[in-house]
């Protein structure tokens, strides 16, 4: 896969402007020029070999929000079902209909071709993991005698039990699941890993709410029945252990920073 | 959003992305254009909320260690350790040891207006 790398990067969202909007264009996604979204609310803008899908965004509030947001998501997904689309980061917006072309779709016009040419037949796919959570506890004190045993210490002792223990005891456990989960993160990404073009697994930083990981793979849909035959075996592998979800096919939300900026360090 | 196929026996494959997935996989995925002041992330106050705190604190241990109880002291004495694996599964994910990270996300999902669990979604 080659990419052009044209635009500096800052670091993400530290050097955008967030505050009260003063634009009012919304800016869902950008795809190759000619693709029509079949969306009588959204406006096409074109440049060269690239458009930009565009929504004039009504008053900001909550209830617009949650609208808005299932409409990127379902817009940009319905699109990238059967084509290339290149989704930008919820909320995004430029002050003017011509800022969309001279602000976004110039300066950027070369890398988002290039962008777009990597996702054509791709779409990706997330894999969401989560262990059940009696299951898990379980598996852990059954792997580690250790902890096991300051458990049946701790039942012994009749009074109140020490609360150092107690904190000890949680640790450990909490220790053991982090253990597991990086186990099983790794699993995940060598399971699906190998019918992707991207791939990005992540952990999350606490274990509670017991998630393993949240994984996103860019997959050629020529491949598809593959990654979904993958996806099921390994449910199957953990079923008395975690429940694992399947979403897509979706755009690219996971990949097109990389797209555009190129490969950043992490997994 | 259509997808290709159903799941098979085990996998959930939603048909649709509710809400809950929605918030969760994309509200802070996608391309940001940093490069142009002009282009600006609208500042809804719901959006920037931080669901990746991490809370590693006594209270997350201490919660650990009250699962712990539950899960071994609350099966009858005479179960085996299989056993208990099927009912800790009928059981499900139970929340017992809810934090602050899932209270994040569960204050984002409120924010943008409606409650809906992930369970709900299939």
């Amino acid at each position: 896969v080659t990419r052009t790398a044209t635009p500096r990067r800052s670091h993400a969202a530290s050097s955008v402007q967030v505050g009260p909007a003063s634009g009012r264009w919304l800016v869902h996604g950008v795809v190759s020029a000619g693709t029509t979204p079949c969306d009588p609310e959204i406006e096409v803008i074109t440049h060269g070999d690239v458009a930009g899908l565009v929504r004039r965004p009504a008053p900001q509030s909550t209830r617009w929000a949650r609208r808005a947001l299932l409409a990127h998501a379902d817009l940009l997904d319905r699109i990238a079902a059967t084509g290339a689309v290149l989704p930008l980061r919820f909320g995004t917006v430029v002050p003017s209909r011509e800022g969309v072309e001279r602000d976004l779709l110039v300066p950027y016009h070369d890398a988002f071709a290039a962008a777009l040419v990597t996702l054509a037949g791709r779409a990706q796919f997330t894999v969401r993991a989560k262990y059940l959570s009696d299951a898990i506890l379980l598996e852990v004190l059954e792997r580690d005698p250790g902890t096991r045993r300051l458990h049946q210490r701790m039942r012994a002792q009749r009074n109140a039990p020490d609360h150092g223990d107690r904190v000890a005891l949680g640790e450990k456990v909490a220790q053991a699941i982090m253990a597991t989960r990086e186990a099983d993160a790794t699993v995940l990404a060598d399971s699906f890993g190998k019918y992707a073009t991207l791939a990005s697994v992540q952990v999350p930083s606490s274990v509670e709410g017991y998630r393993i990981a949240d994984a996103a793979f860019l997959v050629d849909l020529d491949r598809l029945a593959l990654f979904e035959e993958t996806a099921e075996r390994l449910a199957r592998r953990w079923r008395d252990r975690a429940r694992v979800r399947l979403l897509g096919p979706m755009a690219a939300y996971h990949f097109a920073d990389r797209l555009i900026y190129g490969p950043i360090e992490g997994r | 959003m259509t997808v290709v196929a159903d799941g098979g026996r085990y996998l959930e494959r939603p048909r649709s992305n509710g809400l809950a997935d929605v918030v969760d996989v994309i509200l802070d995925k996608g391309l940001v254009i940093d490069a142009f002041v002009r282009v600006s992330l609208l500042g809804l106050e719901l959006l920037t909320i931080d669901a990746r705190i991490v809370i590693a604190s006594v209270d997350t241990y201490l919660r650990f260690a009250e699962a712990v109880d539950r899960v071994v002291l609350a099966p009858a004495p005479t179960t085996g350790v299989p056993e208990l694996l099927e009912k800790a599964t009928e059981g499900g994910a139970k929340k017992k040891t809810k934090g602050a990270v899932e209270g994040a996300k569960e204050s984002a999902k409120s924010a943008l207006g409606k409650d809906e669990e992930e369970e709900s979604v299939r």
